[in-house]
């Protein structure tokens, strides 16, 4: 059984859904950052208090959904969510995986947290200039992308991340204008039917991220 | 034959070493990249960010993200050698903080590395710079109150402690390290004596590893 400490719409939906294409087991323990005791709850395992945080079934404690993703693939091979080893598609499954956590996803840094950057005045020059940087690399992302999947006729993770990741800033009105084949992956993704309960829950009518 | 574009002290220097203790041949492409606009449109032709490290795979796969070529060399090399192997009880945390490492603490340079792109004027940018120095330091912390011994999973060495070597070159600097964080800056020398690793050292710090 798999831990997976959550809030509706964040990092935390990678891993449900992953979990959920995998068939595992899972419990979710909702955290709002905002609240002292969920704080609590939370930086008894991950002091930087970031969402996901999970506790897989041997104990082990691990962030970053990355990191989780690939622990997933490699855990349920049945599931076929990567390339295995010597697969030819494997090399370019680590490469886009490992680019989406850490050069996309890692550029929220910048809009997320504005007020670590720079004073009251600057801030909504911080933000418009964080948005217009991870444009820039989704182009990049978009430029590299196959058809009807990421890497072509494989499903894999990268397309869960794609489908998630889509709906944050800068959302998905603007990869339907600006990069297509990331739009139809991210709706494919979206139709599968497996992921309908995870979606509701995340992304549903009424979400903050719908 | 990996071919591994490259530059002295930057990213490629993860993928060379990594592949030094892995035994496997590659060819250096020194790549000038901000020097040389010829060495850039090289680089650019293979990948479009001009990132380093950038490699081709001996398949012929072009590979970026230093993160990524490290668990690509590390799944191809003897099981054991650079990671804990699917399965093994290490596996989470391994994958969990060679993770961390570049989607947080490798990702936060991008803050103070182009501090132009989030401000305009001297005194904007310098702030920033300073700001990004505070919050990498708190990450940091972080990886050295989570630190093993005589490596960073304990007694097996993987590619997390070559990373920890690597990475305290970079701001804030082993004097920082050996002041703040003693488990990171002792793993950081162990993995600076290594033989296998001292041509690796040369190239990219010349004079030995010592001399910084």
């Amino acid at each position: 059984m798999y831990k997976v400490y959550e809030r509706e719409g964040w990092g935390s939906a990678m891993v449900e859904a992953l979990l959920e294409l995998a068939g595992q087991k899972y419990e979710l323990i909702a955290i709002d950052p905002s609240k002292p005791d969920d704080r609590r709850i939370l930086s008894a395992l991950n002091p930087l208090l970031q969402l996901p945080t999970v506790v897989v079934p041997d104990g082990t404690v691990m962030t970053e959904s990355g990191a989780i993703a690939l622990y997933i693939a490699e855990q349920a091979p049945h599931a076929k969510l990567a390339p295995m080893p010597g697969d030819r598609l494997r090399a370019a499954w680590l490469r886009w995986q490992v680019f989406l956590v850490a050069t996309v996803y890692a550029s929220h840094i910048v809009d997320d947290h504005p007020e670590r950057w720079g004073d009251e005045a600057q801030r909504d020059d911080i933000v418009a200039r964080g948005l217009a940087w991870r444009q820039e690399l989704w182009q990049v992302v978009d430029r590299s992308a196959g058809s009807p999947w990421f890497l072509g006729g494989t499903f894999s993770t990268i397309d869960v991340f794609i489908a998630i990741m889509t709906r944050w800033a800068p959302r998905r009105a603007w990869f339907e204008k600006n990069t297509p084949k990331l739009r139809a992956i991210a709706e494919a993704v979206d139709r599968l039917p497996a992921l309908q309960k995870v979606w509701a829950r995340n992304f549903g009518p009424g979400k903050d991220y719908q | 034959m990996y071919r591994v574009y490259a530059r002295p002290n930057w990213g490629s220097v993860f993928v060379e070493a990594l592949l030094a203790l892995a035994d496997e041949p590659c060819e250096r492409i020194d790549v000038d990249i901000r020097g040389n606009p010829a060495d850039r449109a090289k680089l650019a032709a293979v990948n479009p960010l001009v990132q380093l490290p950038t490699i081709v795979t001996p398949d012929g796969t072009v590979m970026t993200e230093s993160g990524a070529i490290a668990l690509y060399i590390a799944e191809r090399a003897r099981p054991g050698l650079l990671a804990p192997p699917p399965g093994d009880a290490l596996r989470a945390a391994w994958l969990r903080w060679q993770i961390f490492l570049v989607a947080n603490v490798y990702a936060s340079y991008l803050i103070d590395d182009m501090p132009a792109r989030w401000a305009d004027g001297e005194a904007a940018q310098a702030s920033i710079k300073a700001r990004a120095d505070v919050f990498r330091r708190g990450l940091i912390e972080v990886v050295e109150q989570n630190c093993g011994a005589p490596w960073f999973l304990g007694a097996r060495f993987t590619t997390i402690d070559v990373f920890v070597s690597v990475m305290t070159r970079w701001s804030p600097r082993r004097d920082w390290y050996r002041e703040n964080c003693p488990k990171l800056h002792a793993i950081a020398l162990a993995v600076d004596r290594m033989p296998a690793l001292a041509e690796i050292w040369q190239y990219n710090y010349g004079g030995g590893a010592g001399a910084h």
